[in-house]
């Protein structure tokens, strides 16, 4: 090791032992050592977070929110961690009082059930804040089940009502996702659920001052994939690029059967051929496919593709698509443009997930699905399926793949939804006139570098960090987007033991955290304040009537309200006597 | 018979961070063809300096501020390094200490020696290689251990070995500056004598460096005592045994029984040398002279030819003639 | 010598085993479970099951050290937990590119600061002397990214004379040049990361030869050359120099080690696809067997490297007999 190295890690070191120290000398405050209703005072707790390495807001969050506490007398301080660490201790040992986390990524928002299930407490299930609420499980099952939009979305707004006044969870803030464009290379982009460089955006800009043949559309992107298996355990920086390879996708669902409009939560038929027709009695739906969709190689793509694909993922129990599956007991091809599904149970998941789910070509994956038969463990050899060439039925067709540098997407002239109009839900539509010819996606190891190439006119098109905000706010080559990032931080609470079993109390401390100012102080205000379980950027199934919890409020007055439910519920201070 | 090195008032100094050094002062002598001289010294006096203004081999802060050095009737001071290079090991070659790491670890030692004789000679390497050979049976070393690496010798055929190299291209001249120091007292005597044989039967001039005078007396004609960077006296062997004149060299013999006997360590006068650094403004012997006079402090002793072949440099002899 | 040899391979075989098994036990201990990386949201937990179990991870460690190590004779390193791909594959990919950059880089920057160490120790006290070692001492220091950065910043974002990082243009690559035209562009972008990589390595070496070479030249050897009349540039390379290089060449020994360290800071400022950024990437996703596979092939060059050199050694100085 260097010296500079050594004595740089030595003062950063001194540094940290200096802040430890100075956090330890105590403050004269109002309220200090808080005694629980038992009588018993409360032990400290640690706020557990992640490294500032790994995640800086949600770190600096932990620290302000500690002290915040700390003003009702919580000896409480804010721990960070690394990820697989903090994971380990909250998912699987369940070993903490209060953890900052987040959640969200799916149009559908079905962990609303899962995360606060009874079912989801054992080892590594996913609720984590071992909320229990038998009241909640059966509205919350029974929410899966209703396939009334209506209906459903008030029966979310419920749930969402019960969590924010029960607080198991607190949600904090949600950050605006910035991306930046080259205005003088393509023009026309959509800014909708997914920003810019999503599916319907890049099938719908255009270049700026024509010459379509040559131009090239070069997006930027920090990870590279490395797998094209649409099956494997691919990361969400590869779906944006396999979505526009094959019609459908796991998290981003652009294209599929169905699409979801994100205002309505509407069934926007899409392969679909008009509406789905569900049959309450007998439990079966039929799916009608538009007739003339090609595959790249130039084949029919048909019923017998779909049912293929459905057969396929429940015979290799394939981890990523059970969800997808398992709700169906059969599914028959009554011609090659009709699909019957039968379901084992009522579940919405069918409308948004087996609709929405990948379709795979028979022709190429039943010869794959044969060699993964006569393997040791077919599951792995299928996800883990190396796909030299993935082909699908979407607008762009792979074309090459340098490994290291770039990934080459080329234009399917004979896609069908070429010029087609696209509704999407909030009343308007959009025009798929797939003006780029080519896709480049160039691999960039770290995001100044690819800010720099960005400005540098190297790539169109990619997300930048706000500290670069200024910067592109000048340059007039440069079109900014902000769009809403459909996942929120939150605070989860240990509901197993005290003091965060008792709702007063997790409803007390919540009135101490001042979510504006993490906006304004972390996020630079590039965040939105949450207050429900489901970002408000989920505008139909997000409830915007969820309680603020003092939004607008001084400090002052936070401590106020909280002393106040504390008192009433029973809790002391050691200072007051 | 001819002179075939000469050197006139030579005087040189080394530059050092607390100021000039003044290793060499008012030194002349000349040697004739045939003739060993040895130079005679305690530690620091200026010896090796004198060898190495010889052959020019002066290290950065050295510097030759006066005099001349004729070597076959040319002046060699002003001489470029190019012009010396062709000089060197030709004209004049020197035997090195063998204890003192003057072999090349990692070449073998026969290369060593043609690597020398390319140098100078347009012959093929074969030929070279024959010729190391035979130098190799001239110094008394089976010729097979040319191919061996300095590491593989012992001390004595090291010593040899360097003798051999030395005489790689029949130099004119040979300085050997204590070639035997660190060599056990048995191979001393063999190499001295060896080195005794070969410069009668090559009959090349040699200047032969040590502190030790009885070993000088067996090998050299003539004999040049140093002290403080000043040459004091110089005349031939018996001669000088006989009737020395220098108070400096009359201890040093007084202290030295016979040329046969017993070997004493060379500090016969009570007292340190001067530091060369800040001399004594007139003799350097001075201050520890018992036969000091007045004018001594303040004058330089001339260094003069005091009888026939018999030079000093000391008031007190000067006066007695 | 042979029986040197042998002793050699046994002693690096072991060193290599207890270095993987360590491997193998840090990333056990580590205080967090891989498989939370593969895990997404939606998932069930029948199919969270499925994976633990597809990667073995549901194993009790020591027998999933026996699989490890089973593997590992079989060159197997398994399979990354992201891409599901073969370790080893990946592992050849990114190493080729970082062997491309970093050991060119590590060999000029070895040459450059022999050539400059060796004739500034020869020049002894000239301001040219003066001058490299104090380059040779502010380059040492430099901090890597610092100079990365304002390298790119200026060559290549504001004179725009190199590519802003990567390997190739793929504008170009896509529409297949030719091969002139490919290696042109290669050559263009490996400059700037290994002109980076040369200033901040080369002054090391050249300190380093510097002092040996000096030392070297007090040496008797030297004089001795001097005295036979050598010609000058016969004394500084076949005697000096030659003899200053023995220790450099451990130095290049443990510098070929050191260039994998430092592939990891170039290879992210640069984005040149290469093995020190798959570490990186890797050790962030917790992905046991590329990293382990990754440290395996790094150990098993460290050790070939130091055994490289000290043959090298034995060939250079003859002293030095096994
Ligand atoms: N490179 C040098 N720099 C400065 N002084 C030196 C150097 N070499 C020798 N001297 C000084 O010159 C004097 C004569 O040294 P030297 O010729 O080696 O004596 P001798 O060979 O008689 O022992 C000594 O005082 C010594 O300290
Ligand atoms: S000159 Fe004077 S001091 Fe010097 S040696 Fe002769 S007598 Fe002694
Ligand atoms: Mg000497």
């Amino acid at each position: 090791m260097k010296l500079r190295q050594f004595i740089c890690i030595a003062m950063i070191f001194a540094f940290s032992m200096l802040c430890t120290i100075l956090g330890h000398i105590p403050q004269a405050q109002a309220y200090q050592g808080l005694i629980l209703p038992s009588g018993e005072k409360m032990a400290p707790m640690e706020l557990l977070t992640l490294t500032p390495g790994a995640d800086p807001t949600l770190n600096q969050e932990a620290v302000f929110i500690a002290e915040w506490w700390k003003k009702i007398g919580i000896p409480v301080t804010a721990k960070a961690m690394e990820k697989g660490a903090l994971v380990k201790k909250i998912f699987w040992a369940r070993d903490y009082d209060a953890t900052i986390w987040y959640l969200g990524g799916e149009r559908f928002p079905s962990y609303m059930q899962y995360y606060f299930s009874e079912a989801e407490i054992y080892e590594y299930g996913w609720n984590f804040m071992q909320y229990k609420n038998p009241k909640y499980d059966k509205l919350s099952s029974d929410w899966l089940t209703l396939l009334d939009r209506t209906k459903a979305q008030q029966s979310a707004f419920n749930l969402q009502k019960i969590i924010a006044d029960e607080n198991p969870q607190i949600p904090l803030i949600s950050d605006t996702q910035l991306t930046a464009y080259n205005n003088t290379r393509w023009k026309n982009w959509i800014n909708q659920y997914g920003g810019p460089q999503s599916f319907d955006s890049i099938c719908a800009i255009d270049p700026v001052g024509g010459d379509t043949a040559k131009d090239i559309l070069k997006i930027g992107i920090l990870k590279e994939p490395d797998i094209l298996n649409p099956l494997g355990t691919g990361f969400s920086d590869t779906w944006t690029i396999i979505n526009n390879i094959y019609n459908g996708g796991m998290w981003n669902q652009p294209t599929a059967l169905y699409r979801i409009a994100p205002g309505s939560g509407e069934l926007i038929p899409f392969l679909a051929d008009g509406e789905l027709k569900y049959d309450n009695a007998a439990n079966t739906a039929i799916v009608k496919l538009k007739k003339g969709i090609k595959w790249h190689d130039g084949t029919k793509l048909t019923a017998a593709d779909i049912k293929f694909t459905i057969d396929l993922i429940k015979e290799f129990k394939v981890p990523n698509y059970k969800d997808c599956v398992d709700i169906i007991d059969k599914i028959e091809a009554l011609d090659d443009y009709t699909l019957k599904y039968h379901l084992t149970k009522k579940n919405v998941n069918f409308y948004n997930k087996t609709m929405m789910m990948i379709i795979l070509q028979k022709q190429k994956w039943s010869v794959i699905a044969k060699e993964a038969k006569a393997k040791e463990d077919p599951t792995k050899y299928i996800s883990q399926y190396q796909i030299k060439n993935p082909m699908g039925a979407g607008p762009f067709k792979f074309a090459d793949w340098k490994k290291g540098s770039y990934i080459l997407l080329e234009k399917n002239s004979d896609w069908f939804f070429k010029d087609y109009t696209m509704p999407i839900g909030t009343g308007g539509t959009l025009k798929f006139d797939l003006k780029v010819d080519k896709i480049l996606f160039k691999f960039y190891a770290s995001s100044e570098l690819r800010t720099l190439a960005l400005k540098n006119g190297d790539i169109d098109v990619c997300s930048i960090p706000i500290a670069s905000m200024d910067d592109f706010k000048a340059d007039k080559k440069m079109t900014i987007v902000e769009w809403g990032n459909d996942w929120t931080d939150f605070i989860g609470f240990n509901c197993s033991k005290a003091p965060f079993n008792d709702p007063a109390f997790r409803k007390a401390v919540h009135y101490l955290i001042d979510k504006d100012f993490f906006v304004e102080k972390l996020q630079q205000g590039y965040a939105v304040p949450q207050h429900s379980v489901i970002p408000a950027v989920n505008q139909f199934w997000s409830d915007p009537k969820c309680p603020t919890y003092g939004a607008g409020w001084s400090m002052k007055k936070r401590i106020k309200k909280a002393v106040k439910i504390l008192k009433k519920a029973g809790y002391t201070w050691e200072s007051e006597n | 018979m001819d002179s075939v090195l000469e050197i006139k008032n030579l005087q040189m100094s080394y530059d050092t961070s607390e100021g000039p050094v003044s290793a060499l002062d008012n030194v002349s002598f000349t040697i004739m063809a045939g003739e060993a001289m040895g130079l005679v010294g305690e530690s620091g006096c200026g010896k090796t300096s004198l060898g190495m203004c010889i052959m020019k081999l002066l290290p950065g802060n050295a510097k030759i501020t006066h005099g001349e050095i004729f070597f076959n009737g040319e002046d060699i001071v002003p001489k470029t390094e190019d012009e010396m290079r062709k000089i060197r090991w030709k004209g004049i070659s020197m035997i090195f200490q063998a204890a003192m790491n003057a072999l090349n670890p990692v070449y073998k030692v026969g290369d060593q020696i043609i690597e020398a004789i390319m140098a100078h000679d347009t012959i093929k390497k074969k030929e070279a290689k024959e010729k190391v050979s035979d130098l190799y049976k001239l110094v008394g070393i089976d010729p097979k251990r040319m191919e061996n690496y300095p590491h593989e010798y012992s001390g004595g055929m090291r010593q040899r070995a360097i003798i051999a190299m030395a005489l790689a291209c029949d130099p004119k001249f040979i300085i050997a500056d204590e070639p035997t120091t660190a060599l056990d007292v048995i191979v001393q005597d063999e190499i001295i004598d060896e080195i005794k044989i070969i410069q009668k039967k090559l009959n090349m001039i040699m200047m032969y460096i040590s502190h030790d005078i009885s070993v000088i007396a067996e090998t050299c004609d003539k004999i040049g005592v140093m002290y403080a960077g000043n040459l004091i006296e110089y005349a031939n062997t018996l001669a000088l045994f006989d009737n020395p004149l220098h108070p400096y060299t009359i201890a040093l013999m007084s202290s030295f029984p016979s040329i046969e006997g017993l070997k004493t360590k060379l500090n016969p006068v009570p007292g340190e040398p001067p530091n060369l650094l800040n001399p004594p403004k007139g003799c350097r012997f001075y201050p520890r002279c018992s036969y000091t006079r007045e004018i001594c402090k303040n004058e330089r002793p001339e260094f003069v030819e005091i009888e026939t072949d018999h030079f000093l440099a000391c008031h007190r002899g000067i006066s007695w003639k | 010598m042979g029986k040197y040899i042998i002793g050699r391979i046994v002693q690096i075989i072991i060193t290599f085993f207890i270095v993987i098994s360590i491997i193998f036990l840090m990333f056990r201990v580590m205080p967090s479970d891989p498989s939370s990386f593969l895990l997404t949201p939606s998932m069930t937990a029948e199919a969270k099951q499925t994976i633990r179990k597809q990667f073995g991870l549901d194993e009790p460690i020591a027998v999933q050290y026996v699989i490890y190590l089973k593997n590992f004779i079989h060159g197997d390193f398994g399979n990354s937990f992201y891409s599901g791909r073969p370790v080893m594959s990946i592992i050849m990919e990114k190493m080729l590119n970082t062997i491309f950059l970093s050991t060119t880089a590590v060999i000029l920057s070895y040459l450059i600061g022999i050539f400059i160490g060796k004739a500034i120790a020869w020049k002894r006290g000239s301001k040219a002397e003066k001058f490299f070692v104090i380059l040779g001492l502010w380059f040492y220091t430099t901090f890597t990214p610092w100079l990365g950065i304002m390298f790119l910043w200026i060559f290549a974002f504001k004179l725009k004379w190199f590519p802003l990082g990567g390997m190739i243009t793929p504008e170009k690559w896509i529409f297949d040049p030719s091969l002139f035209e490919k290696i042109c562009d290669l050559g263009h972008h490996l400059i700037l990361p290994l002109i980076t990589y040369v200033v901040l390595w080369f002054g090391s070496y050249l300190l380093l030869m510097r002092n040996s070479m000096l030392e070297t030249l007090k040496e008797d050897y030297i004089l001795t050359a001097r005295a036979k009349g050598l010609k000058e540039k016969v004394i500084k390379n076949r005697h000096a120099a030659r003899n200053a290089m023995l220790p450099i060449v451990t130095a290049f020994a443990i510098s070929i080690s050191f260039s994998i360290a430092g592939a990891v800071l170039i290879e992210t400022i640069f984005s040149w696809p290469g093995i020190g950024r798959t570490i990186v990437e890797a050790t962030l996703r917790q992905d046991y067997p590329l990293v382990q596979g990754a440290f395996a092939v790094i150990t098993m060059v460290v050790l070939l490297a130091n055994f490289a050199a000290d043959i090298a050694y034995s060939y250079l100085d003859p002293r030095i007999t096994y």
